[in-house]
């Protein structure tokens, strides 16, 4: 059983790992430093660790996708990141990518599931 | 380098930031830095709310942060390689073979030149061992290292043979069209025969360099031991130079041989090049006749207590010598490069024939 477990778990990072853009782009309408966007993340069902998301955070920056701005007022300086013009547009186009891909993904999984009656009925 | 662990949980912040950001681009390191502080910060103070902060629980945050070897590679946008990882493999096959070469022509060499004018003690003789194994290795090393990394580098460009249609690799756009023919059994070249030429043209080359006075006649007697050298040694060693690009050319030949992997007109014209000016630089070094040994016949009479047969010349022995010698670098050449030749075009116009 180990084994079919590490399986799942690699194949499930996998097919996250293609939503992490989307997410922390989804997350920066409004400004963020890099934990607090750790932390909503994992609230929203979408963990994610420190050290991933804050040199993808960079990336996205020097894409022109993100703007960073340090908030010294604070107790502490922080770094707060939002989207730029070009990271909404951005984040609009990939949505509908994304809707697209959620569509014919349902099509698919919903014509095979129908071509298996037994295992169909069993879940319901 | 301090490795005392930390008492002060500042302090273990700052090492582990240290540890990321020393790995970073310089302008990028301060902004950096101050965010992982702060990060740090955030996850300590989220994890351990209202608390003193003792090194330990930095400890539990680091740890989940992770290396910061991977950390720091997560931030940089692509991997620097001294040597790509399409040569890798490659790199690592070659550097074994010249190494184990070098080793054992480097010990080899020593043992014969010890055998031939025995060392003051013991002693010197080990150390010359190790000194001279140690330096020819370490140079191996360095050089096998400097090709790959140059290959990695400008890889594209210098193994724009591979591609074979330079077009394609000018345009670097991929095109089933210009897919090369996979090549025909008999058109490949062994791995092997590459490799053997590389140990022993390295052992060689070793060989030429530091005892190239001992090739000769040896006699080992009771008295001692005595050489009998083919070379005049001072005459050898100015030409030492053109004889090693004679050996490095040869050697090229086949790492040539190696990458290109099947005969090909390119090929065998690049090989023909190569041995043209090796076998102009053989009639050049070895029709001087000064550097034979003129008294080679005597020294040999003398070391047998024979006599030197009446109206002797040495000069002639030496010109019958280095007229069989490179009577047969020319045959040699020639079959060479015939036999690439005729590979090359007989296998390229070989029809496909399709596996069942």
């Amino acid at each position: 059983m180990g084994m079919e477990e590490d399986i799942l778990s690699g194949l499930v990072l996998e097919l996250r790992r293609g939503t992490i853009v989307l997410s922390v782009l989804s997350q920066l309408y409004k400004p963020r430093y890099g934990y607090s966007l750790v932390q909503e993340l994992e609230a929203k069902g979408m963990a994610l660790d420190a050290g991933t998301l804050y040199p993808l955070l960079r990336r996205l920056e020097k894409q022109g996708l993100l703007m960073s701005e340090w908030e010294t007022a604070g107790t502490k300086p922080r770094k707060y990141y939002i989207l730029s013009d070009d990271g909404k547009r951005m984040f609009m186009l990939l949505k509908k990518e994304w809707n697209a891909i959620v569509l014919s993904m349902d099509n698919m999984m919903v014509v095979q599931e129908g071509g298996n009656e037994d295992e169909h009925t069993e879940q319901q | 380098m301090n490795t005392q662990s930390s008492n002060n949980p500042e302090e273990q912040i700052d090492r582990y930031v240290y540890e990321v950001t020393r790995r970073l681009p310089e302008k990028q390191r301060k902004d950096i830095s101050q965010e992982l502080h702060s990060l740090i910060d955030d996850m300590v103070q989220d994890q351990f709310p209202e608390k003193d902060i003792t090194v330990e629980d930095i400890n539990i945050v680091l740890r989940q942060l992770g290396n910061p070897r991977d950390f720091a590679n997560k931030y940089r946008e692509k991997q620097q390689y001294l040597i790509g990882p399409e040569y890798y493999d490659m790199y690592f096959f070659i550097l074994k073979i010249v190494l184990s070469a070098v080793l054992f022509g480097m010990v080899v060499a020593i043992v014969v030149g010890n055998l031939v004018s025995l060392p003051d003690n013991a002693l010197t003789f080990v150390t010359d061992i190790l000194a001279a194994a140690f330096s020819g290795v370490f140079q191996a090393f360095a050089w096998v290292t400097i090709i790959f990394a140059v290959l990695s580098r400008y890889g594209d460009s210098i193994t724009g043979i591979h591609s074979i249609k330079t077009e394609m690799a000018k345009s670097k756009e991929w095109d089933p069209a210009y897919l090369p023919d996979v090549p025909a059994k008999n058109a490949r070249i062994k791995k092997s025969e590459p490799i053997i030429g590389i140990i022993f043209g390295v052992i060689f080359l070793i060989f030429v360099n530091s005892a190239i006075q001992f090739i000769g006649i040896i006699s080992i007697t009771s008295n001692g031991t005595t050489i009998v050298p083919v070379f005049d040694p001072a005459a050898i060693r100015e030409f030492l130079p053109l004889i090693n690009i004679i050996l490095i050319i040869g050697l090229v030949k086949e790492l040539i041989r190696l990458f290109i992997g099947k005969y090909t007109l390119q090929m065998s014209f690049g090989i023909f090049v190569l041995s043209a000016i090796s076998l102009v630089l053989t009639i050049l070094v070895f029709t001087n006749p000064d550097i034979w040994n003129h008294n080679f016949v005597a020294e040999l009479n003398s070391l047998f207590s024979m006599k030197e047969p009446a109206n002797f010349d040495s000069a002639q022995l030496w010109s019958i010598v280095y007229r069989v010698f490179i009577g047969i670098s020319i045959f040699g050449f020639a079959v060479e490069t015939l036999s690439n030749f005729v590979r090359s075009i007989r296998y390229k116009v070989a029809p496909y024939i399709p596996k069942e």
